[in-house]
């Protein structure tokens, strides 16, 4: 039958008696020139490392957008002529006990003012607070306007003068906006500059964020009673790079779990540390490619190199458990080598072309993120192949494994009694009774995960910052802005385009009104910002202040001198065409951005027949989730179809039965459908981190169905009663079956550590699948089994344990 | 007389119809605001007010109090009434979706309301629906015809021509004035008045409202904010803009600059106390009152506030005005001295009521509040 027997790979242990002519071509180019090989595989090793070092680290969120989104395009054509989106930063300082206004409290706002004036980056110009000169006050009088700044040229700290200050900020109406209504806190509004004008350099947001650490150090590190809160794009940035760094770290800890739980089962160090380095080495290899290809390390590429290494470590367990078992039966180190890559490199391609369908089902996902996860992922396949497919062995053929592991393997195989009570517990389920148990216990599961993930949610459900866990500190000081003061972070924004000079035309803006007012009435819309509001407000102002006036009324010249004002404080850009209504919203629930985009495009069905004015999707944070939602909602269904279209069609191909294909995919979709109930308990959304997590779960699950059900389906091909097939199977691939699921897993868990919220997400989920994966195999797969596979008699049962892991040569 | 055979045809149609005006107006409100593509320009004059759950919390105008009810108007052609002292909110069936910024009941069945746009809308059944009456279309090219046969039958006048060429630049300009006040002597009997000098009267309960702008010392046109009766019947004083305030008197039909003025800044609110004397707020927190219809005057004790938006008079003669910054004063001697109230709505305030027993409704751009007055 299929697999090697006995007489195709003789065990010899005398390397002069061996065939070197022996095997296929691939085998004879690698093994015969193996030194060459190495020696090949160091240069490039040394040539990639080098490039490897030189990746950068980046952070930004375009990557993240649906690029085919309308949104996204309308953003992506207006970004440079909107206006009032800029990127500022916006830190809080505040007192815990008491008010700020005291004469030391101001002067520590000052002084961290003029700290923050100094940071590369900065807008001086532009930034905003009582100390900067740009805060005035004005009131109406008879004769006109009168003014000054908020704070006056004559400021002593004394109490008449801050008696001033207080009346002045009232007059200025800055309250709830610069200064807290509880007068415990103020803002400085920080814009920054994306080109330093004066070198010509982009942003570097690592180092701003780190300046503006040191200030918070600086400044409140031994002072209980005053706190520094800062929020913004910028800073968000910053703590990303930072979360990067961290997760790195993780690496580490990975490939000890990795090194730990390996050794634990060759009990050989030496074998163990060359699967690690080789491993390694792809991951170096993997990097390096990427940085010549030019891509950068983002929070979610970062991943793939965790990812790289666990498939790599659970494949170079394989090369090893079979090295050993033939160095264990006698045979030469090199011929042992040999014979493994022979056995098992056809199996080990086939296994790693499924992870690689997993990955490039994601290239659908018109995300750039999850394009490039998909892309950097199927490189890192492609290069096991040569570093764990073929350069463990031959690192193998050099070294073999230790004696005390061969005595190990050596061991015959125990028989169904003497087995592991664990074994004999697997073996149950393939008998009717417990396998039926199983089964109907499978079928609860499923019912109950369909009816829980019945409630999953589309996109991001906590509070503040997506990207960052609830109780990070930069969400700590996204929660005290929202309580302290009217402004909120979740922001959908409305692209408002006319004809240049077209921002004035009353019927454009009253428009703008009427979508204003719909958005109003929107449950978890906060405020409505933008041109026509201001304009309202101004529109009164010019006319004494009376309120009767706060309206959009008809008179042409008083909108024309409103809208002049309002141009000058960038409410819409020079050429007067285009401005963002700005939508602040209580959360970033998708539930809310669906009524938001569902108001703007009734209105659009309702008004867009009036050419003049045009109310595009969309810009700000909320704006992107809602695209982002849309399209993550579509492809999660799609996603799904393809992912287990193409494991069907894997499955049919390296089975040729139907049976076999239903027992290797339901246990799977089992773990789809426990994965999604988990995420409602963990009150996870489906979004862009979490939308790979499947498609990799199922890519990479299906490699447990090959091994496993391969051998079963061989054995009972051979006329075995499944129990027998599947005592042998758990004897030859079942450890390693095992092995595979914690070392794979191993990669992964760390993740859970990271200060990145939705690489948390998915290490936690990408765990979840892969051990349960596992035990779908080992439990759900053969009592599948049970009642769908018939066995074929008539053979004569073969109960020899010469033959390792022989199924892979099978049908594949 | 073309003006008045157009506004006799229009009236009398809205009159004799009222099953069609229903059901025009319920096909409007299936149509108008959801066919884009049919009616191409958006107009909130040809729009109807729509019901809204924020309406209490929106912008409001002002806040009255007629024969038991309470009213409140506000933006996007909001009116609403309140049976329980303002407990509960109804929002009335209005067919625009201008700012209405004033309303009056002389009767408790009939009403009128005006607001921006030059629009006056009129209700028979205490408020609950209303019908549009007028609106600043109609001032420039009623107005036009209407000098311009004055100033045929007067060519030795030059103030007609000179309001003809007033109502030609009114036509020009569209419907830009908002009327701020209106005010009914009887359920026949009212007046309407605005910005850049706007005054209209009826004597018909609304079928005709005619231009007066000619029978008021106003030529400079400017606006004119609120009204307060005065004892003699029939005579009642206007606030207006940088110093104009005027003695109107319905029964001679012309109204009298005040030459006397106190103060040149703009009077946004006037209110007639007890004892008859008239109380003006205004720009900058400027206060003032008078016994003699303005020839003399007494300027209050006060502490500093901001403008004076509004004011009322309570039950118990108190008088209350609004700052807009959100400060309360309160005088208990007719307006001769003024102390602030130690309450806050927390924002600012741009019109009050009394409410029930012993509280203030404050309204503002974030809607209507109640306040509880210290006693």
């Amino acid at each position: 039958m299929a697999h090697a027997s006995e007489s195709d790979l003789p065990i010899i242990s005398d390397l002069n008696k061996f065939d070197f002519n022996s095997g296929t071509w691939l085998e004879k180019l690698v093994f015969n020139n193996r030194g060459i090989v190495m020696a090949l595989c160091g240069l490039v090793t040394v040539f990639l490392g080098f490039y490897a070092t030189q990746i950068d680290l980046r952070a930004g969120f375009e990557k993240t957008l649906p690029k085919a989104h309308q949104y996204v395009v309308n953003y992506q054509e207006n970004r440079d002529d909107l206006k009032g989106l800029g990127n500022n930063l916006r830190v809080v300082v505040a007192v815990d006990e008491g008010t700020l206004f005291t004469r030391e409290n101001l002067k520590f706002l000052e002084q961290v003012n003029d700290a923050i004036f100094y940071i590369p980056g900065v807008d001086r110009n532009g930034m905003k607070s009582l100390f900067t000169p740009n805060t005035r006050w004005r009131v109406v009088t008879e004769q006109g306007f009168e003014g000054g700044p908020v704070i006056p040229g004559d400021f002593d700290g004394s109490e008449r003068s801050i008696a001033e200050v207080k009346r002045n900020i009232l007059r200025a109406g800055i309250g709830g906006d610069l200064v807290a209504n509880n007068e415990k806190s103020a803002a400085i509004i920080v814009p920054l500059l994306e080109i330093n004008p004066e070198t010509g350099e982009r942003l570097d947001y690592a180092r701003l964020s780190e300046k503006l650490e040191e200030i918070r150090k600086t400044f409140t590190e031994n002072d209980t009673n005053r706190s520094i809160h800062i929020i913004g794009f910028a800073k968000l940035i910053g703590d990303l790079i930072d979360g990067l760094m961290a997760v790195m770290g993780f690496f580490a800890l990975a490939v000890i779990i990795a090194t730990v739980l390996l050794n634990g089962y060759t009990r050989c160090l030496r074998s163990t540390v060359m699967v690690i380095a080789c491993t390694l080495v792809a991951v170096v290899w993997q990097l390096g490619i990427l940085a010549l290809l030019g891509f950068e390390l983002d929070p979610f590429s970062i991943l793939v190199p965790f990812l790289v290494f666990a498939i790599g470590v659970s494949h170079g367990a394989q090369k090893l458990n079979g090295v050993l078992q033939d160095i264990g039966r006698g045979a030469h180190p090199y011929v042992a080598a040999r014979y493994t890559f022979r056995r098992l490199f056809i199996a080990g391609v086939t296994a790693l072309l499924s992870d690689g369908v997993g990955f490039a089902v994601l290239m659908i996902i018109q995300i750039q993120v999850i394009q490039d996860l998909a892309i950097t992922a199927s490189i890192g396949v492609v290069v096991l192949i040569f570093t764990n497919l073929i350069l463990i062995p031959i690192v193998l053929s050099y070294t073999g494994v230790g004696r005390k592991s061969v005595i190990r393997a050596q061991r015959p195989p125990k028989s169904q009694q003497d087995m592991h009570w664990l074994w004999r517990f697997l073996l149950l389920f393939t008998r009717r009774g417990p396998a039926a148990m199983a089964i109907a216990v499978s079928v609860v599961l499923a019912v109950i995960g369909l009816v829980v993930a019945q409630d999953l949610q589309i996109g991001d459900l906590d509070k503040g910052a997506p990207e960052l866990r609830p109780d990070s500190r930069y969400n700590r000081d996204v929660a005290f802005m929202i309580e302290n003061y009217s402004v909120s972070t979740d922001v959908f924004a409305v692209i408002v385009k006319t004809a240049a000079d077209g921002c004035i035309d009353h019927e454009g803006l009253s428009l703008a009104n009427e979508l204003e007012w719909r958005l109003r009435q929107v449950e978890g819309v906060e405020d409505v910002r933008g041109l026509n509001v201001r304009t309202r407000e101004i529109m009164m102002g010019i006319n004494e202040g009376f309120p009767k006036w706060q309206s959009l009324f008809r008179n042409q010249d008083t909108m024309n001198y409103a809208i002049s004002e309002l141009v000058t404080l960038e409410y819409v850009d020079p050429a007067c065409s285009i401005w963002p209504m700005q939508v602040y919203l209580a959360d970033h629930k998708a539930a809310t951005l669906t009524r938001v985009v569902e108001t703007l495009e009734q209105f659009k069905a309702d008004w867009g027949g009036v050419d003049k004015i045009e109310f595009l999707g969309a810009a700000g944070s909320s704006g992107f989730e809602a695209a982002t939602n849309i399209v993550v909602k579509k492809a999660n269904h799609e996603m799904l179809f393809y992912v287990y279209g193409a494991v069907i069609v894997l499955c049919l191909l390296t089975f040729r039965s139907v049976p076999g294909v239903v027992c290797a995919v339901l246990p799977l979709m089992l773990t789809s459908i426990l994965c999604e109930a988990l995420m409602v308990w963990l009150g996870m959304g489906v979004k862009v981190a979490t939308l790979p997590v499947i498609a990799l779960g199922v890519g990479i699950g299906v490699d447990y169905a090959l091994y496993v059900l391969t051998v079963i389906l061989a054995k009972e091909k051979q006329g075995k009663d499944l129990t027998t097939a599947y005592y042998e199977t758990l004897n030859f691939t079942g450890r390693v079956v095992a092995l595979i699921g914690v070392t794979l897993a191993a990669g992964v868990i760390t993740w859970a550590m990271s200060p990145i919220k939705f690489q948390a997400d998915m290490g936690i989920l990408l765990t979840f699948m892969f051990i349960w994966n596992m035990f779908g195999a080992l439990i759900l797969m053969p009592a599948l089994a049970t009642f769908l596979v018939k066995s074929k008699p008539g053979k004569a049962p073969e109960e020899s344990a010469a033959t390792l892991v022989p199924a892979e040569q099978n049908g594949r | 007389m073309p003006h008045t055979r157009t506004s006799h045809t229009r009236t009398s149609h809205t009159r004799t119809s009222d099953t069609r005006v229903l059901i025009g107006t319920l096909i409007l409100l299936m149509l108008a605001p959801w066919q884009g593509s049919w009616a191409k320009d958006f107009d909130v004059l040809n729009l109807p007010a729509v019901r809204s759950e924020i309406a209490t919390e929106s912008l409001v105008y002002s806040i009255r109090k007629f024969h038991g009810r309470i009213y409140a108007t506000g933006i996007q052609g909001h009116i609403l009434w309140s049976e329980d002292d303002g407990e509960t909110w109804t929002q009335a069936q209005v067919p625009v979706r201008s700012s209405i910024l004033d309303i009056h009941f002389p009767t408790p069945d009939k009403g009128w309301a005006v607001g921006h746009e030059g629009l006056i809308l009129h209700s028979v059944d205490a408020g609950k629906t209303w019908e549009k009456q007028y609106d600043g279309l109609r001032y420039g090219t009623e107005g036009l015809a209407y000098y311009q046969k004055l100033a045929l039958q007067y060519p030795r006048d030059p103030y007609y021509s000179y309001l003809v060429e007033e109502m030609q630049f009114a036509i020009e300009q569209g419907a830009d004035k908002p009327l701020f006040k209106v005010y009914f002597h009887s359920d026949t009997h009212g007046h309407a008045f605005g910005a850049y000098g706007m005054l209209l009267r009826t004597r018909d309960g609304g079928q005709n409202w005619e231009h007066v702008l000619h029978a008021t010392e106003n030529d400079s046109f400017y606006h004119l904010f609120d009204f307060a009766p005065l004892p003699e019947p029939g005579r009642f004083f206007i606030a207006g803009e940088a110093g104009l305030l005027m003695i109107g008197d319905s029964n001679r039909r012309k109204a009298v600059r005040v030459e006397n003025v106190p103060w040149e800044g703009s009077f946004f609110t006037s209110v007639a106390a007890a004892d008859g004397r008239i109380v003006l707020g205004g720009l900058r927190g400027r206060l003032f009152s008078t016994a003699d219809e303005g020839k003399s005057w007494s300027e209050a004790q006060k502490p500093a506030s901001s403008s004076l938006v509004d004011s009322v008079r309570l039950a118990d003669g108190r008088l209350v005005f609004a700052g807009m910054a959100g400060d309360l004063l309160v005088s208990s001697d007719h307006g001769t001295s003024f102390s602030r109230l130690p309450i806050s709505s927390g924002t600012r305030v741009y019109t009050l009521a009394e409410g029930p027993s012993g509280t203030l409704l404050v309204g503002g751009p974030d809607g209507i509040h109640k306040l509880t007055l210290p006693q």
